[in-house]
């Protein structure tokens, strides 16, 4: 249905997105995972015609979005990550613009007015002014926006930074919704792990303007079955131990981050007992200790050797 | 396009700090600059409303008959008398005095005898004591026509009280007997004529003691009225560069690309922007002059033609206002930089306001001033409301508005031009 091809865009000396290949299917929910400054924004700035790429092309049914905008603008509804709404006016008058400029009048605005509304959960607010809401509220009627002319894929560009852990449970099940209700398509770009491993049939891995991996949760994960992360927690940060458990033979990947330190060592080798030795040279103090199941994260982890939210 | 122009009125409106520049700023400018510099255009005749005692000792009509026994015994030509009698009986110098003072619409007469007037003034009902001495008629004609003795003289006394009100009266005498002296002289110049051209000459007062030279039939216009207008040429260059911040923020909060993506055209929001700024011309200045009228009672519309003049001064200078709301917007843009409008705002306003005539007066300024004030929108737009108000027909007012259109046409072409398009698909 969408797809882009070998899209690519460079600012000046910097290649903000490189040779990007992803495609959305009806109805599916696929998720752009990276760090900020992997090149998501700049690739759904792309999608959704909002900036001109280098070079590649994004296909919609097979036609070129470069050469026809309007293709795609009309069944596209994009929530960036910036609130883009008129903060002296109130929700209603927002969905009022946006909706009348979409072509919606009358009845039919007022109707869909009404529902969308109902969606975000905010009728009984749409008489204040956006100013005067939180910022989780802010983040719902900037969704609501996007979903006035009904389109047919939404683009959702960290709909859930700098909100509170209720207002972003909420969101994240609007989106399921609107996704497994409604059928919409959604590409959602987020570099907090667990909401698109929450949200998302498919996941695509960016960092440094490439798509690093693709596939589903299950797919990335085994990329990594035949390794196994632990996790430590300490009293305190030892840099001199983490050194030392860098340097041990089988260890593959080790963040520090406070008192907590991840690794990633291959299935089966049994490398706690140095650990504790190391630990004990050292004198730290271990307050805890953890075999996970690998996650997204700690895919990212190794492929890049970084945390996602470095 | 009405969607935009309601959404960036609402936006407007709900923003206080913009619209007390917009409104209230020029209103308080208009007051201060109208009230404190009204002397330096002197054409402030505000009311000073104060009282004052004519004590009137002399009886005119027996000065007069005093005057016409003693030529009939001169030795002249019994025409010449016949002449001079006509002329002493039509000739009140104390009357043409009183009504000189009456004129000028700043005191108010009282008359009383001279211990009224003196308990008056220490009582401070009155400022000053407008003594007319007894044979001051006769003293007056024997000087004028028969050139003897001193004079007439009139006696002004004051206390301490209202010094302002006091001297002002005492300067306003000066003047009145001044004029008549002049007047006087003249006529003893011109001969044998000389007696009725007194008489139809007496002062005009008004004219001499304040008020704007005036060359149409309409009053003299007050600094109230001028710095109105120059206020609204003023400040209506702040809206463009209000409209322009406005659409900058726009683009910041990505607001603008929603727009985009709605598939409205740029060029419709850029005209959006324009008219905006069109509309919010119109309504300024309707503000600022009912304002002008209500608070400071500036204005006396005299007839629809008056209010059409008005009208289509300030719709041409609003288009060009719009022009220059959608060239900031396209600079704003282009620059992606909110310095272009508070350059705009901070600096370019004041010069165009300085070379175009709204903090000094136009007539106080050097040419070269006015010369370039006169290539400037709102320079141009302020000297056809001035024009305009003072009763200059509709010919007077073409020159002005038609380069302000030429202007409009050139800044609606360039802000086109620039107008970023690239950035979008």
């Amino acid at each position: 249905m969408l797809e882009t091809v070998d899209l690519k865009k460079v600012f000046k000396q910097n290649v903000a997105a490189d040779d990007v290949n992803l495609y959305l299917d009806r109805g599916e929910s696929v998720g752009l995972l990276g760090p900020n400054g992997a090149g998501k924004s700049t690739t759904i700035s792309m999608i959704s015609t909002l900036l001109k790429p280098t070079s590649g092309e994004v296909k919609w049914h097979g036609d070129s979005v470069i050469k026809n905008p309007s293709l795609i603008r009309d069944v596209l509804g994009v929530v960036p990550q910036e609130i883009a709404l008129y903060e002296e006016l109130t929700a209603l008058e927002n969905l009022r613009f946006f909706g009348k400029i979409y072509g919606i009048k009358g009845k039919q605005l007022e109707t869909k007015i009404t529902e969308v509304l109902e969606i975000v959960g905010l009728t009984d607010r749409q008489k204040e002014l956006v100013k005067h809401y939180s910022g989780g509220m802010k983040r719902r009627i900037n969704i609501a926006v996007a979903l006035l002319h009904e389109p047919e894929i939404i683009i959702m560009d960290e709909p859930t930074v700098g909100i509170d852990p209720q207002s972003r449970n909420y969101i994240l099940e609007m989106v399921r919704q609107l996704n497994k209700e409604k059928g919409m398509t959604v590409l959602y770009t987020s570099h907090y792990m667990e909401e698109v491993e929450r949200l998302c049939d498919r996941i695509y891995i960016m960092d440094h303007g490439k798509v690093i991996a693709t596939g589903t949760k299950e797919e990335l994960t085994s990329i990594l079955s035949s390794e196994e992360t632990i996790l430590i927690e300490l009293d305190q940060s030892y840099p001199q131990l983490v050194e030392k458990i860098k340097q041990t033979d089988g260890v593959l990947q080790v963040v520090e981050h406070e008192q907590e330190i991840k690794l990633i060592v291959p299935k089966g080798n049994r490398l706690l007992g140095k650990i504790f030795q190391l630990a004990e040279q050292e004198q730290a103090q271990i307050t805890s200790i953890n075999v996970q199941i690998p996650t997204l994260e700690d895919v990212f982890l190794h492929l890049t050797g970084r945390k996602l939210r470095d | 396009m009405w969607t935009f122009l309601k959404k960036d009125m609402l936006v407007l409106v709900r923003d206080k700090t913009e619209l007390a520049v917009l409104v209230l700023m020029p209103l308080i400018l208009t007051a201060i600059l109208g009230f404190a510099l009204g002397s330096i255009m002197s054409g402030d005749t505000e009311s000073i409303e104060a009282k004052i005692a004519v004590v009137q000792q002399d009886d005119p009509e027996s000065g007069v008959e005093t005057f016409l026994s003693e030529i009939d015994s001169l030795p002249i030509p019994d025409q010449a008398k016949v002449e001079m009698g006509d002329a002493a009986e039509s000739y009140n110098p104390a009357a043409i005095i009183e009504e000189a003072i009456k004129e000028t619409e700043l005191y108010e007469l009282d008359y009383l005898n001279y211990q009224e007037a003196k308990d008056a003034l220490q009582e401070e009902e009155v400022v000053a004591i407008l003594r007319i001495p007894e044979g001051f008629t006769y003293d007056a004609l024997t000087n004028l026509m028969l050139e003897n003795g001193s004079g007439a003289e009139l006696f002004v006394e004051k206390d301490e009280h209202d010094a302002f009100s006091n001297s002002v009266f005492e300067d306003v005498v000066d003047v009145i007997v001044d004029q008549m002296n002049t007047v006087s002289a003249i006529a003893k110049v011109s001969g044998e004529n000389g007696v009725s051209a007194i008489d139809e000459t007496a002062p005009s007062s008004t004219e001499q003691i304040g008020g704007m030279e005036s060359v149409t039939d309409r009053d003299s216009m007050s600094s109230v009225q001028y710095y109105t207008f120059g206020m609204i040429a003023m400040f209506a260059l702040y809206i463009a560069s209000t409209v322009a911040t406005k659409a900058y923020n726009e683009q910041l909060q990505h607001v603008f690309n929603r727009i985009i993506l709605s598939g409205k055209h740029p060029f419709i929001y850029l005209s959006g922007k324009g008219i905006s700024s069109f509309l919010l011309v119109c309504l300024q200045v309707l503000i600022l002059i009912s304002a002008s009228i209500f608070i400071f009672n500036s204005f006396d519309v005299e007839s629809l033609v008056d209010i059409a003049g008005m009208a289509l001064i300030t719709v041409v200078y609003a288009l060009c206002i719009g022009a220059f709301g959608a060239l900031l917007t396209s600079l704003t843009m282009r620059a992606n930089s909110e310095a272009v409008t508070g350059i705009f705002s901070g600096f370019i306003v004041s010069i165009l306001a300085f070379l175009g005539g709204s903090f000094i007066p136009k007539t106080q300024m050097p040419d070269i001033i006015n010369l370039l004030g006169e290539w400037t929108p709102n320079g141009l737009a302020l000297t056809a409301y001035l024009q305009w108000s003072q009763g200059l027909g509709f010919e007077y007012i073409v020159p002005s508005l038609t380069r302000i259109l030429v202007i409009t046409v050139v800044i609606w072409l360039i802000s086109i031009i620039i107008f970023p398009r690239k950035k979008v698909v």
